[in-house]
């Protein structure tokens, strides 16, 4: 294979946190796919589960596999915390992620390695699909959301198949449940994506319907990344706007009650209404205060904190 | 230290460079002849902002002409801020000077604002006091907001939108830097006690592109100016900052208290008149006790503004004896 030279050490991180019942079969299907993508391959499980079965079953075949680590995390952190473990204990030059369960078909990986490029990170986009209309309506609503806050276009971004260089790794902080917006934290750090189309596997097509929790927890993610990343130098931007708006309202209606007051002399004190304005005033001021507390969390750590990631510097001077 | 081949440069200039493909080549250029005739052993840095443009060729040929340029490419745009922060953090030189890249600052009030800097000063700003620019849409905004920054932060100064300054590198490199903070450097650095002088600069037209400044901009100074205002004086007094804030909605929550008790006696209904009043003096009280936790936050943070008072003291005696540009 002419691709393989592109690549000389391969990581394969799989976080196995949720729906883990076929992690071990597919461990086989994995390896015998992803040996061909480069020279040399090691392997990295996570498990971050409560379920102790799994730690159990991964321990039994790592007896058996020589390029295979195992990290148990005895409790359930989220699957960028077990990307991040996982990292931490490997070496490739590029970090291929997969999730414990088969969303894309294995024989097509091969086209991440080919469309990378100059790239930094290629994201799997199972396409075409072979799920219902309602799972593909969810990934649609999912990206629109995203994209209306964001401002930034990823079309599936739930596939946990990623290929990615090991320095966006290192850079990137990321925690708990905030895997899938991993390509939103690179950018900010100025790692581009792109996404390549694998086929759907079979086994990723049935219907998915989660409760109401998983999709308000998934809003919550996207609104905290949204915040992170446009807002991780300049809180007062975000509060300001915020409590600004509901100062303006409470100003607009004080300034009412007090025209109605001096042209119709209409009491102040029984109205209601005046209750509800300075609610508006108190909570638009504490929003204020908020941010304000916030950019001084900022100024006090900026000195650590660069904001700007360097591509390369130019220079000439042969002296040093 | 006698300035040898293989001494860091006496001064850096610093220019960040957004789409300047045309400006580039003639701000090296002028660049080159206001600092040659001085005899002052100095480094330039580009700093490219994630340019679109061929910007990034253009200033890699020049690097190849004159090996006292470097170019800092950016991996994104990122704004003019943290470009110049970019070339503050890995200038060589002992004096920084920043400036536009888009040719509006002429580098040949370099040398001047240098000497300046050696009477005894550690920042000297420039002043576009015949400024190039639409009086409407950019002088009144920019006067407005210069005096209000000015009486907000104590720091006088005619111009802070203007970017060519120069610097103590010393200094500099201690403060922290980012966001849209370029236009309060004055501000920021005067709570290290930093000597601070103005100097009338040179300014010219824009000769390629527009410049885009909206309304928005507005509203961004003022949140910024609260912000520049908060973070001084978290620096020395934060409970006493807060505090100041929080004595608005004691005074307005004693108001309705005694409109209250006015009520009372009229006997009208108390309710409305009580529920404000608690709820101004809850903000108050809010407002004092994020005073106190900005004293931990400012404790527990990396930056120790008493460090960079000792910078100030100490920078003037080492660089005279040291580097004097001959003039």
């Amino acid at each position: 294979m002419n691709n393989t030279s592109q690549i000389k050490k391969l990581s394969v991180i799989v976080p196995v946190c949720e729906r883990i019942n076929e992690t071990i079969s597919l461990f086989h299907e994995y390896k015998e796919e992803c040996d061909k993508l480069a020279d040399s391959v090691e392997y990295i499980y996570i498990a971050s589960t409560d379920s102790n079965d799994i730690h159990k079953d991964l321990t039994l075949l790592q007896e058996s596999e020589n390029n295979l680590k195992v990290i148990l995390l005895n409790r359930s952190y989220g699957e960028a915390t077990a990307v991040q473990a996982g990292f931490d204990h490997c070496s490739g030059d590029y970090i291929l992620t997969l999730p414990p369960y088969k969303q894309v078909r294995t024989e097509e990986l091969s086209k991440l390695i080919d469309q990378i490029g100059d790239y930094d990170i290629a994201i799997a986009k199972r396409w075409p699909r072979l799920d219902s209309k309602s799972n593909q309506y969810q990934t649609k609503i999912f990206k629109f959301l995203l994209q209306k806050f964001s401002g930034q276009k990823y079309d599936d971004i739930g596939c946990g198949v990623r290929l990615i260089k090991a320095e966006v790794l290192k850079e990137v902080s990321m925690y708990g449940d905030q895997w899938r917006f991993m390509p939103l934290l690179g950018y900010q750090l100025g790692y581009h994506s792109t996404e390549v189309e694998l086929t759907q596997a079979g086994e990723d097509t049935h219907k998915r319907f989660y409760n109401v929790g998983v999709y308000l927890r998934r809003l919550l993610d996207l609104l905290t990344i949204v915040f992170l990343t446009k807002f991780n130098k300049k809180p007062l931007r975000f509060f300001g706007l915020v409590g600004s708006s509901s100062i303006v309202v409470s100003l607009i209606g004080l300034a009412y009650l007090t025209f109605e007051k001096i042209a119709f002399d209409v009491g102040m004190s029984d109205r209601p209404a005046l209750v509800l304005f300075s609610l508006f005033l108190v909570l638009g001021c504490q929003l204020i205060a908020i941010g304000l507390v916030g950019e001084t969390v900022i100024f006090t750590h900026a000195k650590n904190n660069k904001e700007y990631r360097i591509k390369e510097i130019i220079n000439f001077n042969s002296k040093k | 230290m006698k300035s040898t081949q293989h001494s860091p440069p006496t001064l850096s200039v610093i220019a960040p460079l957004y789409n300047e493909e045309d400006s580039a080549p003639l701000l090296h250029k002028a660049i080159c002849d206001a600092l040659d005739p001085t005899g002052i052993d100095y480094e330039i840095l580009f700093v490219d902002d994630g340019s679109k443009d061929s910007t990034v060729k253009v200033c890699t040929e020049l690097c190849k002409q004159d090996p006292k340029l470097k170019l800092i490419q950016f991996k994104r745009n990122y704004g003019q801020t943290p470009a110049m922060a970019a070339g503050i953090d890995s200038a060589l030189g002992e004096i920084l000077v920043t400036m536009d890249g888009d040719l509006q600052n002429d580098p040949s009030d370099i040398p001047m604002m240098m000497s300046k800097l050696q009477e005894g000063y550690d920042i000297v700003v420039g002043w576009r006091h015949k400024r190039q620019d639409k009086l409407i849409s950019r002088k009144i905004p920019s006067i407005i907001a210069n005096r209000l920054i000015g009486k907000v932060t104590g720091v006088p100064i005619k111009d802070n939108g203007c970017s060519l300054k120069v610097y103590r590198a010393k200094i500099m490199k201690e403060m922290p830097f980012y966001n849209e903070m370029h236009r309060f450097i004055p501000a920021l650095l005067s709570v290290s006690g930093t000597r601070v002088a103005e100097v009338k600069v040179k300014h010219h037209a824009r000769q390629f592109g527009e410049s885009s400044y909206g309304l928005s901009r507005i509203y961004k100074v003022l949140l910024d100016l609260l912000t520049i205002k908060t973070v001084l004086s978290v620096t020395s007094h934060p409970t006493s900052w807060f505090a100041k804030l929080s004595i608005i909605p004691f005074f307005i929550s004693l108001l309705s208290c005694i409109s209250f008790f006015s009520l009372m006696l009229s006997g009208d209904n108390l309710i409305i008149s009580a529920t404000v009043t608690l709820l101004f003096f809850t903000l108050g009280a809010f407002t004092i006790s994020l005073g106190f936790l900005c004293e931990l936050i400012y404790q527990k943070g990396n930056l120790k503004i008493n460090q960079l008072a000792l910078l100030t003291s100490t920078t003037n005696t080492q660089l005279s004896e040291t580097h004097k540009p001959n003039e």
